[in-house]
């Protein structure tokens, strides 16, 4: 029962609907229908804790059963809240192209985006997109509006990647414009400038917004299981190469393992979230990374 | 291009058995590389993102990577070049590696070559089949061309090489066919020691990586077991590390008869008087022969009755005796023949004689009517054409005014004393060879004889010192029966020997001249000088035989007439006269017979001859030689020297003629036959057993047998390195998988 509903959100099969919405509700429903405990049930908000009261407070959240034991003031104050503010920063560049697999780096960077997006408007949260790639692509402003799951779709299947990453400067300006704290969600390759991206995040930090890092990577890129001579003509002017790939596939695997441990560590050392997906996962390891993130920021919050 | 591919085949040909294969097999070594070439011109696209990673593997690995691929490559060709070296059949052992340095291995031949060797079969020889193995052993060498060297000794010459350390090549395998279709094996009796001696020395001198010596002969017993020293030779060989082939030509033990003897009175031979020979036949064989006949073939004609022998049992001798007759005098040749059989060489045998019209020999008698003379020349020549005697009967004086030389023999009747002049020439006449025989008489001179005769540096004429008189001997009576005349053990009377001789009994002998009283038999015996050949009844002895010079003298010291006896009247006189004169006779017409082999060794005057001399073979071959001039050692200060000449061209059986010339050009002839020698007629050989009992075992020595020709193969093989290709081939296909595995990439098992 547990993973019946993983088949569902298999990456091929997903990948054959063609409408980014029906997807992104396809991996919503089927993710929550297949969860045993949600958090979340139905319509109703969640109690959070007690703050004492103070005034200005609406005496309607008064907790009057406290009240009559503790003779004391306090208020319930509920997740809703919190009023979550989730800005999805998707990576449109011409490396999130590469597919090996059923699906693209970018359709399943786009589908993850989406399925946030249907997940957190169900949710009254407000979500936000940048699009980006060397510059910024398109951008949808935060919302919980009803119509903001079809802005977001819209804005995503409209880009076609063809340019370069340029994080940095994605990421001071998402720093700029979010005034306000709330969750950065990153979903790119992350195949820019080491320094910049880590400057970016520390931005980003450093504005106290919570950052979720979620590494799109292709099997091929993890793994490296080509064989025979191949020519690898690289994206976003990397240069070309005509190598046997098994001769340089340690050499390549550590280099990338080298980048990923050197990135985690840094996400680490910063509280920065870092989760690598794969493209070949089911589409729910995204959502229940970021509901893990969720639950432990609430965790630390309560503590 | 041709010639560049044929240049690098022989140079290749050290190495591999078939270098011809070798180079396109090589050439397939371009295939891994072609491959690798191809692999790199035709890839993949493959659309990339994280080229950096990539990019840095590859800056990293980079000369890693080159090396591997190249030790690849390597590894590659190598197993494809040790594929076409096992295909080519690689030859490698440390010989091999000086073969690089430029050494070559040497391959001797002993050819056997002795008479044993004409041993036919079928349409072969013993010989033929050597020569046969020769051919094939250049053959399979001239395969790989500049690896090895040839020695052929020829046993008959084992100092004057056949080949010597020639190349063995295709070259000289056209030239050693065409120089072994004429070569024809000797006649002669052949020392194997000596030629395994020739090899071991050749060897011994070469500075060959390995040498080996290949004996081809026929194993025969007979050689073995009476040259012993043949098991110590060949173990030189092994001790001076030198294999040794002993190649058998052989196929089996083939039936064989042979003349082993052919002899007469040739010393009495006359014009148109039966000459008795007698032919001695042996049977090699392990089986009876019948049937077995002998063809005379007289100054090369054959005459028209064969003489047939009766059955000759396996290993006996047979002789046959048989007479011929020749018509005019002068010298003639006879052969005698056996009918063929597997060794022809034997079956013949030859016999010179220098024929006069008839045989003078001159008769002395001191009397003047010369009755004792008559009664010799009667027994001697009756009927001269019967005996081919002429006697001469002369006075003393003819000694004195003739010329000796040409007499048989002489003798000397009732002699008196001789003058000093007549003595000489006698002298001279025995000690050159004559015979002389004494017969006494009335007119007997004792003190002559003792005082001029009888020398003390004993070397006299006359054997013993006489009593000063004679005495008579009465007769016996018919009590005491017995001969008068005792013969001892002598060639002279082997006629009388045998059974009791009637008329040997009848003799009876009334007067002789007995010893000096000094001179006792037992002092005869041990002085050894003088032998006793006939006693008396008495014990007296009467007839002597002793050796001047080269000549004999046989006195009797008895009348040869009737005067003191009548042994004359006695049929037994007749023949006793007859054998005396052929015994007397034998010494000087020596026979001039020889073994097949032995060199002609002259020695003549110079004064008298020129220095020219010719020499005409059996196959009718002249040779002109020049003599050559050699001082002759004498006592007196005169330069006399003598014209020597050694021909030593006879090897073959016939009659050889030897023409030398005197100082007016008249050419004078001397025949010599040269005969098979016995030795090789037997054909029993050795079989692998026993000639392995013989030399031993040893690695080094290694015994063929006929008809098994694999050994020249084996030597190959045995140097061929299929094993060590195998191993090392399999070793290097671990090492690239290996390599290549690591190189490569797996996907790890689910399992895993």
């Amino acid at each position: 029962m547990t993973q019946d509903y993983r088949k569902f959100l298999r990456p091929e099969e997903l990948s054959r609907i063609s409408r980014l919405e029906i997807r992104a509700r396809q991996v919503v429903e089927g993710f929550l229908s297949g969860l045993h405990r949600s958090p979340y049930y139905g319509q109703s908000v969640e109690f959070v804790q007690h703050r004492e009261y103070v005034s200005g407070d609406d005496i309607r959240r008064v907790d009057w059963k406290v009240w009559s034991k503790t003779d004391k003031y306090y208020i319930k104050l509920y997740e809703e809240d919190t009023n979550l503010r989730t800005t999805l920063l998707v990576d449109l560049s011409e490396s999130m192209l590469f597919q090996s697999g059923a699906m693209s780096k970018y359709d399943y960077a786009c589908t993850i985006a989406a399925a946030l997006s249907h997940l957190l408007l169900k949710q009254q949260d407000s979500v936000g997109l940048y699009a980006f790639d060397d510059t910024l692509r398109k951008r949808v402003p935060s919302s919980s509006r009803r119509n903001q799951l079809h802005a977001i779709l819209q804005a995503l299947s409209n880009e076609k990647p063809a340019e370069k990453t340029d994080l940095h400067q994605i990421l001071r300006q998402v720093a700029d414009d979010q005034s306000q704290k709330g969750m950065i969600v990153l979903i790119s390759d992350l195949f820019t400038d080491f320094d910049k991206l880590c400057k970016g995040l520390t931005q980003l930090r450093y504005r106290g917004h919570d950052v979720l890092v979620m590494h799109i990577l292709d099997d091929q890129e993890l793994d490296f299981e080509y064989t025979g001579t191949t020519r690898f003509e690289g994206m976003e002017e990397a240069g070309d190469l005509i190598c046997d790939p098994r001769a340089l596939r340690e050499g390549y695997q550590k280099a990338m393992q080298d980048f990923l441990f050197d990135l985690r560590r840094f996400c680490s050392k910063n509280l920065v979230d870092y989760q690598v997906i794969r493209t070949s996962e089911h589409m729910d390891a995204a959502l229940l990374h970021y509901f893990n993130h969720r639950v432990g920021m609430r965790q630390a919050v309560q503590k | 291009m041709g010639g560049f591919f044929s240049g690098l085949t022989s140079f290749l040909s050290p190495f591999f058995m078939n270098p011809a294969v070798f180079l396109p097999g090589a050439a397939l070594i371009s295939a891994p590389i072609i491959i690798h070439l191809l692999n790199r011109l035709r890839f993949r696209k493959v659309r990339f993102a994280a080229m950096a990673f990539l990019l840095q593997s590859q800056k990293q690995n980079k000369r890693r990577i080159l090396f591997e691929q190249l030790l690849l490559l390597l590894l590659r060709i190598l197993i494809v070049l040790l594929i076409a070296s096992l295909i080519a059949r690689l030859m490698f052992s440390p010989n091999q590696l000086a073969l690089l340095r430029g050494e070559k291995s040497h391959q001797l031949v002993l050819l056997d070559n002795s008479a044993s060797m004409q041993d036919r079969w079928g349409e072969t020889t013993a010989f033929d089949e050597g020569k046969k193995i020769i051919l094939k052993l250049v053959e399979e060498g001239s395969q790989r061309p500049g690896t090895q060297k040839l020695t052929v000794i020829l046993l008959s010459e084992p100092d004057r090489p056949f080949i010597l350390g020639e190349d063995i090549n295709e070259q000289l395998l056209i030239k050693l066919a065409e120089d072994l279709e004429t070569l024809e094996p000797s006649s002669r009796a052949l020392n194997l020691i000596d030629g395994l001696q020739a090899s071991l020395d050749r060897l011994n001198d070469l500075k060959a990586v390995s040498r080996t010596a290949n004996i081809i002969t026929d194993f025969r017993e007979s050689d073995w077991n009476t040259q012993p020293a043949l098991k110590e030779m060949v173990k030189s060989f092994e001790e001076a590390d030198i294999a040794v082939n002993l190649v058998r030509s052989v196929t089996e033990r083939h039936q064989n008869l042979s003349l082993v003897g052919l002899s007469g009175d040739l010393q009495t031979a006359a014009v148109n008087v039966p000459l008795r020979l007698t032919a001695q036949v042996r049977n090699h064989s392990q089986t009876k022969a019948d049937g077995v006949r002998l063809t005379v073939i007289q100054d090369g004609k054959k005459l028209p009755v064969a003489v047939p022998v009766a059955g000759v049992e396996a290993g006996e001798t047979v002789a046959k005796s048989f007479d011929v007759v020749f018509a005019t005098p002068g010298r003639h040749q006879l052969e005698v023949l056996l009918d063929s059989d597997a060794l022809d060489q034997d079956n013949s045998r030859f016999l010179t004689l220098n024929l006069k019209a008839t045989n003078p020999v001159l008769l002395i008698d001191g009397d003047q009517e010369a009755k004792a003379a008559a009664v010799v020349a009667d027994a001697l020549a009756a009927d001269p054409t019967l005996t081919g005697i002429a006697p001469l009967i002369q006075s003393p004086d003819y000694l004195r005014r003739n010329s000796l030389e040409n007499f048989r023999c002489i003798y000397l009747i009732n002699v008196g004393a001789l003058p000093a002049d007549a003595i000489v020439p006698l002298e001279n006449y025995v000690a050159s060879g004559g015979g002389l025989a004494w017969f006494v008489g009335e007119l007997t001179d004792p003190r002559f004889i003792n005082d001029t005769l009888i020398r003390e540096d004993e070397n006299s004429l006359f054997p013993v010192p006489l009593a000063p008189t004679w005495s008579d001997l009465p007769r016996a009576s018919e009590f005491s029966p017995g001969p008068d005349l005792e013969f001892t053990d002598h060639p002279l009377f082997t006629i009388f020997q045998g059974e009791e001789n009637p008329f040997v009994a009848a003799v009876h002998v009334d007067r002789f001249f007995p010893v000096a009283e000094e001179v006792t038999e037992a002092g005869l015996r041990e002085e050894g000088r003088v032998q006793t050949l006939v006693t008396l009844r008495n014990d007296a002895p009467i007839m002597f035989e002793h050796s001047f010079g080269q000549g004999k003298i046989i006195t009797t010291l008895t009348s040869a007439g009737n005067a003191w006896n009548d042994w004359s009247t006695n049929p037994s006189f007749v023949i006793f006269q007859l054998e005396l004169q052929k015994y007397l006779a034998k010494r000087y017409e020596k026979q001039h017979s020889e073994e097949v082999g032995t060199p002609i060794e002259l020695a003549v005057d110079a004064a008298r001859y020129s220095q020219e001399l010719e020499i005409i073979s059996p196959n009718e071959q002249t040779a002109q030689l020049q003599m050559t001039r050699e001082e002759v050692d004498a006592d007196d200060d005169s330069e006399d020297f003598v014209w020597k000449a050694n021909f030593t061209d006879t090897n073959d059986a016939g009659v050889y003629r030897v023409t030398l010339f005197d100082n007016d050009q008249l050419p004078e002839e001397r025949w010599i036959a040269y005969n098979p020698p016995v030795t090789e007629s037997s054909l029993k050989l050795l079989s692998k057993d026993d000639l392995e009992d013989r030399v031993g075992q040893s690695d080094q020595i290694a015994i063929q047998s006929y008809d098994d020709l694999s050994w020249l193969q084996q030597a190959d093989a045995q140097q061929e390195a299929r094993m060590s290709v195998l191993a090392a081939l399999f070793l290097i296909m671990m090492f690239e998988q290996f390599l290549a595995y690591r190189l490569s990439y797996h996907t790890r098992t689910s399992g895993a």
